[in-house]
C-alpha cells in the first residue's frame, strides 16, 4: 500500500486512481472535522469536493516536506474560510458543546497537566475558545481566522492575548 | 509514535460534538498524526455525505479549467457557453498581442522619428483590431471554428462576443498610442476607425470567407488613407469628421443589429 506522500506523487502526474485512494483515507476524517466547524451539510461538501480538486491540481507544488493530512487539513480549513464568506447568513461557531463527566480516556490522551490546562481551556467563554480553536488548533493566521469568525483582526490579537492570558494564571 | 489509539466511544463522541473543548482538542491533535485512528473515525462519518462530494469532485475534475479573462465574463454576468466562446482563441490571441505590442513599439520609435512616423502609425493602428478578430477566429487558427460553423448559434451575437477580447487590447494600444505619441488627442483618431474595420471584417467574413473580407478591408483601408494622402496633401485626412461620424455610425449600427437578433433569440443567451 502506497504511503500518503508517494499518492501525491501520483497524482502529481495525474493518476484518479490514487486521488481515490487518498480521498477513501482522508475525506471521512475531513469531514468530521469540518462538520464540527460548520452545521450546514451542503457547505461541508462543497468544501470537501473543492478541497481535493485543489489537491489534485495543486499535487505537483506540494514539496514533499510535512505531514499530506495537515496539508489536506489547511486546504480545507481555508475553502471552508471561503465558502462560509459567501454566506452572510453564517453565525460562526454558534454550538458550543457541553462538557461532559469526564471519563477515563481523557487521562491517557494528555497525560501532562491535563487537568489544569483542561479546566482552564473548558472555563474560556465562547468567544476566547473560538480565537483559540481558530489560530491554536485549526493553524489560521490572524486575518483567516478574522474571516472565520467575522470579527476585526485586532479582536482576534486581544482575545487571543486574554485566553493566553487565562491559561497562563491557570497553570501557574 | 504513539502506540495509544483513541477508542470508538471516544471517536463516535468526538464525531457527534459531545467532547468538551479540551477533549475535543485532543482528539484532533491525535489525529492529525494517527492514520490508524483517522481510519476509525470513518465508521462516524457521514458516509452519504462523501460519497456525494467524490461524485462531484470527479465531475470537476473532468471539467476544463477557465482562464481569468473567462471568469471575469462569467462574473460580468455571461454564460458560461458564452464566456468560452469569446476566449476559445487564447493561443491566437497571444499571437495577436505579440503584434500589438509591435505596432506600439512602432509608436514609440515613431515619436523618436519626425511627425511622419506618426502619421504612419496611425495609418496602420485601425488595422490591429481588425487583423486581431480575423487572427483570433479564422479557420485553422481557431480551434472551435467548424464547432462553432455548424453551431445554430445567432451569428451577430457571436460577433459581439468575438469582439469582446479584442477590446481591452485596443484600449491598452491606444494608452500606449496615447503617452507616446505628441498630442493625445491625435493618438484617439484611429480607435472609432479601427473599430469599424473590425466589425465590417466580421460582418463580410460570412460573405466572403475570413482571409478574402480581411484583406479585402486592410486594402480598401490603405487605399483610402492614400487618396486622403494625395488629395489632403497629409494622412490625417482619412481621419476627417466625416470619417470619424462614419465609423461610429458603421459600429453602432452593427451592435444595434447584434442586439436585436440576439433578443430574437433570447433563449440562447
Amino acid at each position: 500500500m502506497a504511503d500518503d506522500a508517494a499518492l501525491i506523487g501520483l497524482i502529481a502526474r495525474g493518476d484518479q486512481d490514487a486521488l481515490a485512494t487518498l480521498y477513501e483515507r482522508h475525506a471521512p476524517w475531513l469531514q468530521v472535522r469540518l462538520r464540527l466547524r460548520c452545521a450546514d451539510d451542503e457547505v461541508v461538501a462543497e468544501a470537501l469536493q473543492e478541497t481535493f480538486v485543489a489537491a489534485w491540481r495543486g499535487a505537483g507544488r506540494w514539496r514533499g516536506d510535512g505531514d499530506v493530512g495537515a496539508w489536506l487539513w489547511g486546504i480545507a480549513i481555508r475553502r471552508l474560510i471561503d465558502l462560509l464568506a459567501k454566506r452572510p447568513s453564517h453565525r460562526p461557531l454558534a454550538g458550543v458543546p457541553d462538557p461532559v463527566v469526564a471519563s477515563a480516556e481523557e487521562q491517557v490522551l494528555v497525560r501532562v497537566e491535563y487537568a489544569a490546562v483542561a479546566t482552564a481551556l473548558n472555563r474560556l467563554s465562547p468567544d476566547l475558545i473560538a480565537v483559540v480553536q481558530a489560530t491554536v488548533l485549526d493553524g489560521l493566521t490572524t486575518r483567516e481566522a478574522a474571516r472565520l469568525l467575522k470579527i476585526p483582526q485586532g479582536t482576534v490579537k486581544t482575545r487571543m492575548a486574554r485566553a493566553r492570558m487565562l491559561l497562563r494564571e491557570a497553570l501557574s | 509514535m504513539t502506540v495509544w489509539h483513541a477508542e470508538d466511544a471516544l471517536l463516535a463522541a468526538y464525531a457527534s460534538g459531545d467532547l468538551d473543548h479540551a477533549r475535543a482538542a485532543s482528539v484532533e491533535q491525535h489525529l492529525a498524526g494517527c492514520a490508524i485512528c483517522r481510519t476509525a473515525i470513518a465508521a462516524h462519518a457521514d458516509a452519504a455525505l462523501i460519497a456525494r462530494a467524490w461524485t462531484d469532485t470527479l465531475d470537476r475534475l473532468d471539467q476544463p479549467r477557465t482562464a481569468p479573462f473567462e471568469r471575469l465574463l462569467t462574473r460580468l454576468g455571461l454564460s458560461p457557453s458564452a464566456a468560452r466562446l469569446a476566449t476559445g482563441a487564447s493561443a491566437a490571441r497571444r499571437a495577436w498581442m505579440a503584434g500589438c505590442m509591435l505596432v506600439a513599439g512602432f509608436a514609440v520609435v515613431a515619436r523618436q522619428m519626425d511627425g511622419g512616423m506618426a502619421l504612419w502609425f496611425l495609418a496602420v493602428a485601425p488595422l490591429a483590431p481588425l487583423t486581431g478578430v480575423a487572427l483570433a477566429y479564422g479557420p485553422g487558427v481557431f480551434s472551435m471554428h467548424e464547432v462553432v460553423a455548424a453551431a445554430p448559434y445567432p451569428r451577430l451575437r457571436l460577433m459581439l462576443l468575438r469582439c469582446l477580447p479584442v477590446l481591452p487590447m485596443t484600449a491598452l494600444l491606444l494608452a500606449v498610442g496615447g503617452l507616446v505619441l505628441p498630442g493625445t488627442a491625435r493618438a484617439a483618431l484611429w480607435l472609432l476607425p479601427g473599430l469599424a474595420l473590425a466589425a465590417l471584417g466580421l460582418v463580410t467574413e460570412r460573405l466572403f470567407g475570413i482571409q478574402v473580407a480581411i484583406a479585402g478591408l486592410a486594402g480598401l483601408w490603405m487605399g483610402g488613407v492614400a487618396i486622403a494622402r494625395i488629395t489632403t496633401g497629409s494622412v490625417l485626412g482619412a481621419f476627417s469628421p466625416v470619417v470619424q461620424v462614419l465609423s461610429s455610425t458603421i459600429v453602432f449600427g452593427i451592435v444595434c443589429a447584434a442586439l436585436v437578433g440576439a433578443r430574437r433569440t433570447r433563449n440562447l443567451w
